[in-house]
């Protein structure tokens, strides 16, 4: 049996704790400051919550039983996921309403990987390690450079992704990477791991982001417009690396058929776009895999501006990843919100915005979608 | 040692035959006894057939370079002085994926040129794999 998802729930409250650095404050405490301003977003109070989705941070903590002493209350229905990327979260939380699990749900992730100085580059003593080959950008440099071969790539193109990136960051208060930075600045950077620079890859931080979701009948009680979930869609990849162009990630191929054709949905329906991005690459292979852009052509396609402010499908309108703040995604479903309400400051703001499409993925292993809209 | 931190574990049971063959410089995969299929890294079980008879099994040094990269910056601490170094991710012709070290000169490297096992002895228990240009 399929349960057509459409307009059946809505996110009603978003929130979030500044970004940057905080010495002191642990993840789950700032997991309750979001919590916290989601509430007063949508003039709830934490009683009236009967569900409780946490997000492990990155250094694997604050899962439901951390975050819940600090909550002070105990909802009948409490989960973590593993790495929500908000996108597997606001599936799960679907899934706890449609089915009655829970009526009102928050979701969270909170992190304060910056200041515990979590080392990104970890891991087990192993044959790849010992060769020097660490760190998100490896993998996502070795397919970008697959693309490049393959394709004729040209790094003046892809460049584009973090230029625009930062041009959208310079219109959001929130954002940590603000200072202007052109085409040129950013083909004078240097390599991190070439062919990657150091603006092509996300920078970690602290913070933390919240969500309310509930059903639909229940959001027009909201102060907000509802923003409802129109569809949702995954696929994945978890047996691993056993094939030729495992790192040019084909399973997102399969999460964007399964939108396009639950939703009815296609590419151009789309008034703004959001792709989660450890690294530029990630924009890259989601733009091409979910037909933005045709197949090789993907980094071509955003020199033509399309995604910049004022083209005429903005990418990730918070600065991403690569400019806003590291917040495994979850910041981006938070803009996406803010943009369709229409409440975002207004040299930021894409008039008319109706429909977001939320693209995410867990590293090489797994793909995730969402598409919300105003109209359920 | 202290050059070379952070070196893989050679004496567990389920990876000890790939370092002791790497120790004799010959390119091993584990082979399914059963199936036959071809496996690296290691794993307890076939993933095909999910047989527990395995073995370590001499493999082709010879492969095709699928991408390569350069690192700039130390990502990992221990690597400072090697810096710039390069990385590939090679395809070998009996089929397991290796992502070490290359042998090959950032400039010199292609995307699908044929490259050929090196070894590299960093301390008398481990001997790490490389690929150069063949």
């Amino acid at each position: 049996m399929t349960v057509d998802v459409r307009g059946k729930v809505a996110i009603v409250g978003v929130g979030h704790s500044d970004q940057g650095t905080f010495p002191g404050k642990t993840a789950e405490q700032l997991s309750i400051e979001a919590i916290q301003a989601a509430l007063t977003d949508a003039q709830l109070t934490k009683d009236q919550l009967d569900g409780l989705i946490t997000c492990k941070s990155v250094q694997g903590n604050n899962i439901d039983i951390q975050v819940g002493p600090l909550f002070g209350l105990s909802p009948k229905y409490a989960q973590t996921l593993d790495y929500g990327t908000c996108n597997y979260s606001l599936h799960l939380a679907t899934q706890a309403v449609l089915s009655g699990l829970a009526e009102t749900v928050v979701l969270v992730y909170g992190a304060n990987a910056r200041s515990g100085k979590f080392n990104f580059s970890a891991a087990a003593p192993s044959l790849e390690s010992a060769s020097g080959f660490v760190h998100v950008a490896g993998p996502a440099a070795l397919a970008l450079q697959r693309h490049k071969a393959l394709y004729g790539t040209k790094e003046e193109d892809f460049g584009w992704f973090a230029v625009s990136e930062r041009e959208w960051a310079q219109r959001n208060p929130l954002a940590i990477f603000q200072e202007p930075m052109t085409i040129d600045d950013y083909l004078a950077k240097p390599y991190l791991v070439e062919p990657l620079r150091r603006e092509d890859v996300t920078m970690i931080s602290d913070g933390a982001v919240a969500l309310i979701v509930t059903s639909a009948e229940r959001a027009k009680d909201y102060p907000h417009k509802p923003v409802y979930v129109l569809g949702i869609a995954e696929n994945t990849e978890v047996a691993g690396d056993t094939f030729d162009d495992f790192l040019m990630r084909p399973n997102i191929k399969g999460t964007a058929a399964e939108i396009w054709r639950t939703t009815g949905f296609k590419p151009s329906d789309i008034d703004v776009l959001y792709i989660q991005n450890p690294t530029a690459v990630w924009n890259l292979q989601m733009v091409e895999a979910y037909g933005f852009a045709p197949e090789g052509e993907g980094a071509a396609w955003a020199a033509e501006g399309h995604i910049r402010p004022g083209g005429d499908l903005p990418l990730n309108t918070n600065g991403g990843q690569l400019s806003e703040s590291y917040m495994w995604g979850w910041l981006h479903m938070v803009e996406a919100v803010r943009q369709l309400r229409g409440t975002v400051e207004p040299d930021r703001q894409v008039s008319g915005a109706e429909l977001a499409l939320y693209c995410s993925t867990m590293t090489f292993l797994k793909s995730a979608a969402s598409i919300i809209g105003v109209n359920p | 040692m202290s050059d070379h931190p952070n070196l893989p574990a050679t004496g567990l049971p389920l990876t000890s035959g790939f370092w002791e063959a790497s120790k004799q410089h010959v390119l091993t995969a584990q082979k399914c006894l059963d199936c036959g299929y071809l496996r690296y890294p290691a794993l307890e079980i076939c993933p095909r057939c999910w047989s527990t008879n395995q073995a370590w099994t001499e493999i082709s040094p010879n492969g095709t370079l699928w991408s390569y990269i350069v690192y700039h910056r130390a990502l990992d601490p221990s690597k400072k002085d090697e810096i710039p170094y390069v990385v590939g991710r090679v395809k070998t012709d009996d089929g397991p994926v290796f992502t070490v070290r290359l042998d090959i000169a950032p400039e010199d490297a292609k995307v699908d040129m044929r490259v050929t096992a090196t070894w590299d002895d960093v301390s008398d228990e481990v001997t790490l794999v490389r690929f150069a240009a063949s």
